[in-house]
């Protein structure tokens, strides 16, 4: 495995040095250029030539930030609660006080009949 | 001014660069920089290009080449957000899956 991953950076190294020579010493860098385009003819050139590719590229990012939040929803409860709405979210809330309550209640009680039992021993020791 | 063969070439080791990490590393992340290193050298040809000879075109393509390398940044970032949530990781030798 370490041999052919040597082999391949060769090969790479290789290739990057057969694309400089060609890139370099190509002919059409002797021919004659002309002056850089302006920023100007930029703006023209792709709301006149290119417009149609400017919408489909506007399309194609708006659908590539939809596709990344939907990859990257929250599914947590809470999160899916507040995509339902506000009745959903105030079911919820109500059903959390009342689990709370009920947690409660059932701490208070069972604390009362511990101290209950504890009485209970004291006076059977006294 | 710079002569464009030079930037060519600049464009040539940049792809280069970006060959060899996108080969040699195994985070997502690193190819994923890797692979927008190839397309930013590609875009300097055709800046070059465009320089040289005077034509708009080389710079609409590079605008295009840029608007779609974010939004392939957006959805390859989603995509490992979305990996790491269920392996906990972003290796690529742990992305053996199409599905979680």
């Amino acid at each position: 495995m370490r041999a052919l991953s040597v082999i391949s950076g060769v090969g790479v190294f290789a290739f990057i040095l057969v694309l400089l020579r060609e890139a370099m010493e190509h002919a059409m860098w002797n021919m004659e250029g002309s002056s850089a385009p302006t920023t100007l003819e930029f703006a023209n050139s792709i709301f006149d030539e290119w417009s149609i590719a400017t919408v489909v590229l506007g399309v194609l990012l708006a659908m590539a930030m939809v596709g990344a939040s939907y990859l990257v929803r929250d599914e947590r409860l809470v999160n899916l609660l507040w995509d339902l709405g506000d009745d959903a979210g105030q079911a919820a809330e109500a059903l959390r006080t009342e689990r709370t309550r009920k947690a409660r209640r059932v701490a208070r009680v069972s604390s009362t009949e511990r101290e209950t039992e504890d009485d209970g021993i004291s006076k059977e020791e006294e | 001014m710079i002569e464009p063969s030079w930037i060519v070439a600049l464009g040539a080791i940049l792809f280069g660069i970006g060959l060899l990490g996108t080969f040699y590393h195994k985070n997502a992340i690193v190819v994923l920089m890797c692979i927008e290193l190839m397309l930013n050298a590609a875009n300097l040809n055709f800046v070059a290009a465009a320089s040289h000879y005077g034509d708009v075109d080389g710079w609409v393509f590079t605008a295009i080449a840029i608007a779609i390398a974010a939004a392939e940044v957006a959805i390859g970032l989603a995509i490992l957000l979305s990996m790491y949530s269920t392996q906990e990781t972003i290796s690529l030798e742990a992305a053996n899956k199409l599905r979680n």
